[in-house]
């Protein structure tokens, strides 16, 4: 043995074998662990303005109920002095608060000063 | 199946890189194939018993998956890969036998080492061979088998392993030396 072996001529090999189609599972067996177990990808993305939309929508209901049932369970007194704080604000600033909040609730308030 | 496997320097690795920056996914399929077989060979090179060696390989692709994004160099793509192979190997074989095989193992370790259900004991020369280069450190071994099988240059093995050229080098041609007069040793 020890004259036909030359380190630098002989074609290197091993004497490791493995099981008949062993390669092929092994990469399908690394693609279900890597590749193939990733995460779901994220929502499709024209599905983000309709829910940015349906979230605002909501956010603004809940605001504007917020105001009206505040408004229906606030005393006769309370009324009366927000109308006065209203009534005391100067033109620019009720034209202010009105150009902010278009709201029939605030107008009715501005009018009833006026 | 045959032992002999092509070098690792017919793998286009700059083509693999490319499609991994334009479809990870994809580049990731194609790394498999044209890896796996190659990092399974010098992993069990190094760990000898089959099944380790499928596992090993296996946790070493899981990690480059979840490492893709640290990969800087497309053009030093198999050194990456070879990087983590030898090192989850060395690990492996450090966590399965604590305390280090000395240099000179006797050659009843070195069969023991080479027991396996999947060796082919009949070719004498390569089992002798593969007992020469057990009986290196484990990190020699790692650096002869790149030099020796995967026909890796020395800068190659130098960046896998951690050294220099030079000092890859010497050292590949003393373990060589080694693997020589073992091989012309009598039984």
């Amino acid at each position: 043995m020890e004259q036909k072996f030359d380190i630098e001529t002989s074609t290197p090999r091993h004497p490791y074998r493995v099981p008949q189609g062993f390669f092929a599972q092994l990469e399908e067996d690394i693609l279900k662990r890597t590749v193939d177990a990733a995460p779901a990808k994220p929502c499709r993305s024209y599905l983000r303005p309709v829910l940015n939309w349906v979230a605002t929508a909501t956010a603004a209901a809940a605001i504007a109920g917020g105001i009206y049932f505040g408004y229906r369970t606030h005393t006769p007194a309370e009324q009366i002095s927000v109308e006065q704080a209203f009534g005391e604000l100067s033109d620019a600033d009720q034209q202010y608060l009105l150009d902010m909040y278009s709201n029939s609730q605030i107008r009715e308030l501005y009018y009833a000063a006026n | 199946m045959n032992p002999k496997t092509k070098p690792i320097m017919k793998i286009d690795q700059e083509e693999i890189a490319a499609q991994l920056a334009r479809n990870p996914e994809k580049g990731f399929r194609m790394l498999v194939a044209a890896y796996s077989e190659k990092v399974y060979w010098h992993v069990r090179r190094l760990l000898v018993n089959h099944h380790d060696a499928e596992d090993v390989t296996q946790e070493i692709f899981v990690k480059i998956f979840h490492s893709l994004s640290s990969l800087r160099e497309p053009g030093a793509l198999t050194g990456w890969i070879f990087k983590i192979a030898t090192n989850e190997s060395l690990r492996f074989l450090q966590k399965r036998r604590p305390e280090t095989l000395p240099l000179e193992a006797d050659l009843a370790e070195a069969h023991q080492v080479a027991a396996d259900e999947y060796v082919d004991y009949t070719d004498l020369e390569a089992v002798k061979l593969q007992q020469a280069i057990h009986r290196l450190p484990p990190r020699q071994q790692a650096a002869f088998n790149l030099r020796y099988y995967d026909e890796l240059s020395f800068e190659e093995i130098a960046r896998i392993t951690d050294s220099t050229p030079s000092n890859v080098k010497v050292n590949y041609h003393i373990a060589k030396h080694k693997v020589i007069d073992y091989m012309k040793s009598a039984d």
